[in-house]
């Protein structure tokens, strides 16, 4: 029985239940895929530099294959002690893999603070329950594991760490980094000594990171922000489901999300292998060029949205059926459902179909060398074959209707030039935005002084849009 | 019998003071080192009899309260470091050249030493007068031998204060006498009467001569140009020695338990004047000089608070203060002038003698400045008086800055000396040097048997 | 096991006695002084001093009273000033005589001090209990604060580290510092404590303080001597609690800080002596030249931070459960307040060591900088200190290492 009971320090204790094979499997599959991946979209050595500095690949493995360590450490780990450890040593592994980004500095940087915070966090937490007080220390723990999952209010480094990251590192941190946030919180919330309140907090924040998370993804234009958004919604989600007690629910969706988010962030990391870019604008038409890396993006996408024909889509149906009873619950979380969809949409739609608009710019993803590439596509799929639950037709017919309608209202907007697109992240000036070519500028008159106010208002709602929900879901659940 | 050996340890001195200008002058050293370690094997033997009993002598067979009597007690213990300074003091002198070095000098010297002895053992008022012009008269004559400029002036003044010093304490010996009749120590201390001003004067009189030969602040200006301008060997035997016949002048001092108050403010007063002038000084024999006016201090304080501690601080600092200025005399001599930064680059043995000696005079246990300082500390606060005992400590705060900077100044700076410097000093300078230093470790680590040996 | 012998002053012995705390304090100091002996030779002078040194240290672990932990502890204090001031350069000597009045006022303090038990209690053995007026307590602490660098009385280290030898630094915030720390952990456990808040809250604000202090300095060895300062005051810090689990903790990070911190000293030496390197803000892309020294500058930074499982987390773990089960909620804040801070002054230094272009280079130029690690042998101090941050951590629980003999010398304390 995995308790909440620090153990003695400078002995490591591990254990193995069902939830940590659960945690173990996914973890193996989405590695494993991560690193086919990685053979062959990093450069080899030879290129530049001496061994130590010049070879990306030799310095990626490096450090994924510890980090893959790690994350199995961390879930296997039989006393929370021992979970911290691996923890800390994740943070650390963490910011290497962010810090190979290109331009990265800022957003790696950014990472290992809120880690290290995190950790403190955690530790104080820890320390209060081997003192024995429990609540103020189980509260602690939440708000530490939740910084590596990237739970909302602690969510702050995820868009940045996961768009400058490079493509695989970015799968490996959403689909199976994050996810130890995850397994710690499910651990504390699962403890028979956790008070109820807390379970109320998770719930909430974890439905106001649903729906917030999905409305900003679909604000943005680049298709690895977007990745990173739609995690914090997805991941809301999750949070949600172990906030309401829906624990099979939940592991099942850490499951789906983990390995659909994986094969999505690879998918994008081909992409840019072979266009040089992640702008959507610029992106169009590549199924019939990558036809493998759409039809496993497809099969993510569908297991993300909750299709009710695939397997992996119960959990999400699960969670719901629990929030029954709870309509401003219910309320929240088909938004959030509805701009998954959205989100979706606008991915398979923007990157994989309509006119070609960019041509191949890199030799990389023709040939033979695309190979490794499909194929760890597709181990990072696995996991998706593997929940059975079952789902819920109706809800996801809905979910759909609405997705579709977010959808269009986001693409009229976008034809309007709205500035959902480029939220500002980070420090002022910290990040440049990047110039959009094709989006010829009108000269301004009075319709355009129309269009800027309603953008202006757009933006204001879409940034306060956490607040608002949090707000009213706190109401709400004061008054059920 | 063994009492016997009580005059001759005046006598031997003072002979051999007599002998020494008929010698030719290689050989007055060897013979005045020689007549004081024959001293001070008297002093031995007569400090190894004193945990029976204080020695009395009678001269010429008279009994004590009307002859002349020779005491030998605790405070007569003194001879022995007296002795041994002396004696270490005399190949130094020869070595470093001048005047000092002449028979006459090392007759003057030996002069001096039976004078002290004479001042020790001393068992009346007259007596213990006549001896301490003799020693007063003969560090009159070593300052003057000096060939610093303004040794002689500084002579000079030391003579006038210590005549006015002299005549101070004669007048009160005199006033001593018409009021008990008896100049015989134990003897007027039995028919002392309760109070009254004569009683009072006699006491003030005193208290205020041995003050100014001990060179107690505001009555030290005299001593810091002496000390200074005198040959380094000379200056060893003035701050460890001559001061402290003062201090045991004080001691002797009939009614003196009534000017405690006094002596503890005066001894304060000195300790820390003496460490801040110490602490501001550019000469090195100069620092050391103010040094002893703030050890001087830390004993007149002792006298208050804790005899016994005053009394191992008198031993332990005659030892400290003689090897601190004989090495400052080795850096002196091999620099040729007082500029000595980075003399002791050469002079690594001389240099670590300085500090252990540096080491001791701030009084860092375990050695010997520790013990009676301690003492004295403990004393004041038993005796109720916590300010006092932090002034002590504060003092030695000051003092351990002035030494470090001139270790810094010896050690650490570069300076002309630096080229000048010929290695280690000669061994007839080195190992006196080296000897004391050593013992200032030793008498520390024993400072418990020394304080039980010298204690009531 | 015991030995007294030589009565220095009446009623008062050299006393020795071997004991958990004192056992784990020479350990420390042996380690530490094998770390710091290889290295370019220095002299007669120094060599002679570093030897004393290390009798001295060895003196006050197996100090079996009061007074023989003074005496050993001031002639420490003397015998590193020479070596402080080893270059003789000006600034080196200015802060020697800074040093020299700090710790002589302190030494002068804690014979006040020893006064008073003196005159309250006689000769104190340790290991027992005594009773003593409040004012030689406070007298006490207050001396040996001047070594332990508690906040007003902290100037004497951000002075004295830069100036020194880099294995004198070492020495310094190895072990120098942890002096005044030993000391008061004597002394708490020779009586039956009061609260003690107020030493609590000056060790808070050193922390911080000091923690702030470090942040902002741009010299790398005063900025690790801050480091020192603030991360030494956990020491009082686990002390004021008065928990026998937080004064275990405190007694091992003595000994793991003192690992950490000279390797850190060591690797800054070596960028002297190497690369001419004492500024952080010089040091961009510097692990690129020597990245085995920078490599372990790195471990020792993460275990200085509280990384798990490097040994600094141990210490802070043990000082932190001993601090919860207290309710001593404000140390524990402070705790992991400092470990946030050592983060923020040691990190950017790792950050840019690593990653940074190097002046006038561009990023990823890694051709232009020639690899200058220095020759194996001088690096071997430093890569032990690392291996032994590591080894600290993992291998706490091991029976025989310093956690068990931290626990064991605590258990003098109630709690």
């Amino acid at each position: 029985m995995w308790t909440l009971t620090p153990g003695e320090v400078g002995r490591l204790t591990f254990a193995v239940d069902s939830v940590a094979l659960h945690f173990a499997f996914l973890t193996i599959l989405v590695g494993l895929g991560v690193l086919v991946f990685a053979l062959r979209a990093f450069g080899g050595a030879g290129q530049e530099g001496d061994a130590a500095s010049g070879n990306p690949r030799r310095r990626f493995l490096l450090t994924a294959v510890p980090t893959l360590g790690a994350v199995l450490g961390a879930v296997f780990a039989g006393d929370l002690l021992t979970l911290f450890v691996f923890f800390e040593v994740l943070a650390l592994l963490g910011f290497l893999l962010v810090r190979q980004g290109e331009g990265a500095r800022e957003a790696a940087i950014r990472y290992f603070w809120w880690m290290l915070v995190g950790g403190l966090l955690l530790l104080g937490g820890i320390l209060l329950h081997a003192g024995g007080s429990s609540g103020p220390g189980s509260a602690l723990l939440i708000l530490g594991f939740g910084v590596k999952a990237g739970m909302l209010p602690v969510h702050g480094w995820l868009p940045a760490a996961y768009s400058k990251a490079p493509a695989p590192a970015s799968a490996l941190l959403s689909g199976v980094m994050g996810k130890v946030g995850i397994y710690g919180i499910f651990r504390v919330l699962s403890d028979p000594s956790t008070m109820e309140a807390l379970h109320a907090t998770v719930l909430t924040l974890g439905l106001t990171a649903a729906a917030y998370g999905a409305l900003r993804a679909l604000a943005q234009s680049d298709a690895k922000r977007l990745l990173a958004w739609s995690s914090v919604s997805q991941i809301g989600v999750i949070l949600t489901g172990l906030g309401v007690g829906a624990w099979e629910g939940s592991l099942a969706h850490v499951l789906t999300h983990g390995s659909a988010k994986g094969v999505l962030f690879l998918a994008v990391g081909a992409v840019a292998l072979r266009c040089g870019t992640v702008q959507l604008p610029r992106l169009g038409g590549l199924w019939r060029a990558m036809p493998v890396t759409f039809a496993l993006s497809l099969l993510a996408s569908l297991a993300l949205v909750g299709f009710p024909f695939l397997r992996a889509s119960g959990g999400k149906a699960e969670i719901h059926h629990a929030l029954e009873g709870l309509p401003a619950a219910e309320a929240a979380f088909f938004l959030a459902s509805a701009g998954t969809v959205a989100v979706v949409l606008k991915l398979i739609a923007d990157v994989f179909l309509g006119p070609v608009v960019s041509p191949a710019s890199s030799k990389v993803a023709e040939g033979r060398g695309r190979a490794p590439l499909a194929l760890g596509l597709a181990i990072a799929a696995l996991p998706l074959l593997f929940p059975a639950m079952p789902a819920d037709l109706p809800y996801f017919m809905a979910t759909l209707g609405g997705g579709a309608g977010l959808h269009f209202l986001a693409r009229r907007w976008s034809a309007i030039r709205l500035p959902l697109r480029l939220p500002r992240i980070g420090r002022p000036g910290g990040l440049p935005r990047p110039a959009l070519p094709h989006f010829p500028r009108a000269p301004i008159g009075l319709e355009e002084g129309l269009r800027r106010r309603l953008d202006r208002y757009t933006r204001a709602l879409s940034h306060n849009l956490a607040l608002l929900f949090l707000v009213l879901m706190a109401a709400l659940l004061l008054l059920a | 019998m063994t009492t016997h050996w009580l005059p001759a340890l005046v006598a031997l001195p003072i002979a051999g003071a007599v002998l020494a200008p008929t010698l030719p002058r290689r050989g007055a050293w060897s013979w005045g080192f020689a007549v004081l370690l024959a001293t001070l094997g008297v002093a031995l033997f007569l400090a190894g009899l004193l945990p029976d009993g204080a020695l009395s002598y009678p001269m010429g067979g008279w009994p004590p309260p009307f002859g002349i009597e020779l005491r030998f007690d605790v405070l007569s213990a003194f001879a022995v470091p007296v002795a041994l300074v002396s004696a270490l003091a005399v190949p130094f002198a020869a070595r470093t050249g001048g005047p000092i070095a002449t028979p006459e000098g090392i007759a003057v010297i030996l002069l001096g030493t039976g004078g002290m002895m004479g001042f020790m053992v001393a068992g009346d008022f007259f007596t213990l007068f006549v001896f301490l012009e003799v020693l007063s008269l003969s560090a009159y004559a070593m300052v003057a031998m000096s060939e610093e400029r303004g040794a002689g002036i500084a002579a000079f003044r030391y003579l006038l204060m210590g005549a006015v010093a002299s005549i101070v304490i004669l007048l009160s010996v005199g006033l001593l006498y018409t009021l008990t009749g008896s100049l015989n120590m134990a003897d007027v201390g039995a028919r002392l009467p309760d109070g009254g001003l004569p009683l009072h004067l006699a006491t003030g009189g005193f208290v205020a001569g041995f003050l100014l030969k001990a060179a107690a602040f505001p009555l030290h200006v005299w001593l810091p140009d002496a000390h200074a301008t005198a040959p380094s060997a000379v200056s060893a035997i003035l701050s460890g020695l001559i001061v402290k016949m003062g201090v045991i002048g004080l001691l002797r001092t009939p009614g003196l338990e009534h000017l405690h108050e006094l002596l503890l403010w005066v001894g304060a007063a000195s300790l820390l004047a003496g460490a801040l002038f110490a602490l501001v000084q550019d000469d090195l024999k100069r620092m050391l000089a103010y040094s002893t006016v703030s050890n001087v201090g830390l004993i007149v304080l002792g006298l208050a608070v804790d005899r016994t501690g005053a009394t191992v601080h008198i031993l332990n600092h005659a030892v400290i203060k003689a090897s601190l200025f004989l090495a400052a005399g080795a850096f002196i001599h091999r620099a040729g002038s007082r500029q000595i930064e980075g003399i002791g680059r050469g002079m690594p043995l001389t240099t670590t003698a300085f500090a252990v000696a540096g080491v001791a005079a701030i009084g860092i246990p375990p050695t010997g400045g520790f013990t009676g300082k301690w003492m004295i500390t403990l004393g004041a606060l038993e005796a109720g008086r916590p300010v006092v005992a932090a002034i002590v400590l504060l003092g030695a705060v000051l003092l351990g800055l002035c030494y470090a900077r001139f270790l810094v100044v010896v050690a650490f700076r570069s300076g002309p000396a630096e080229e000048v410097a010929g290695g280690e000093a000669p061994p007839a300078m080195l190992l006196p040097i080296l000897a004391l230093a050593i013992l200032t470790v030793g008498l520390g680590l024993v400072g418990g048997q020394l304080a039980a040996f010298v204690g009531p | 096991m015991e030995l007294a012998f030589l009565e220095i002053v009446p009623g008062l012995r050299l006393h020795l006695r071997g004991d958990a705390l004192g056992t784990l304090f020479a350990a420390t100091a042996g380690v530490l002084w094998l770390l710091v002996l290889p290295g370019p030779r220095r002299g007669r002078r120094y060599e002679i001093l570093l030897a004393l040194s290390f009798v001295f240290v060895l003196g006050i672990a197996a100090a079996g009273n009061l007074l023989t932990l003074l005496v050993f502890y001031e002639l420490l204090s003397l015998a590193a000033w020479p070596l402080i001031v080893h270059d003789e350069t000006p600034e080196a000597l200015a802060a020697g005589r800074r040093y020299l009045a700090y710790v002589l006022a302190g030494s002068a303090t804690l014979l006040l001090g020893l006064g008073v038990v003196t005159m309250a209690a006689g000769d104190v053995d340790f290991g027992t209990r005594v009773e003593f007026p409040g004012a030689g307590l406070v007298l006490l602490l207050a001396g040996f604060s001047v070594k332990a660098a508690l906040l007003p009385v902290h100037g004497w280290v951000p002075r004295a580290h830069p100036v020194a030898p880099a294995p004198i630094s070492a020495l310094l915030s190895g072990l120098m510092v942890g002096t005044g720390s030993f000391g008061m952990i004597r002394v708490i456990q020779l009586v039956d404590p009061p609260p003690l808040g107020i030493l609590g809250g000056v060790s808070a604000l050193t922390v911080v303080t000091a923690g702030l202090m470090a942040i902002r300095t741009d010299h790398l060895k005063r900025r690790l001597a801050w480091s020192t300062i603030s991360q030494m005051a956990y020491v009082p810090l686990a002390l004021s609690v008065l928990h026998r689990e937080a004064l275990a903790g405190g007694i091992l990070h003595i000994t793991h800080h003192a690992f950490m911190k000279g390797g850190l000293f060591l690797c800054a030496g070596l960028l002297v002596h190497h690369l001419g390197i004492r500024r952080v803000s010089e040091m961009a892309g510097v692990a690129r030249r020597m990245p085995w020294t920078m490599g372990a500058f790195t471990l020792l930074s993460l275990g200085m931070i509280g990384i798990p499982p490097l040994s600094g987390f141990v210490s802070k773990w043990v000082m932190g459960v001993g601090m919860v089960q207290a309710g001593a909620w404000l140390p524990l804040v402070v705790l992991l307040t400092g470990a946030l801070l050592a983060a923020l002054y040691l990190m950017p230094i790792v950050q840019t060591a690593w990653f940074d272009a190097p002046e006038g280079g561009r990023e990823d130029d890694s051709g232009g900088a020639q690899r200058t690690d220095p020759p194996p042998l001088t690096l071997v101090p430093v890569l032990v200190a690392a291996s032994l941050t590591v080894l600290l951590g993992v291998g706490a629980a091991f029976p025989g290492f310093p956690l068990e003999l931290a626990r064991l010398a605590a258990r003098g304390l109630g709690g």
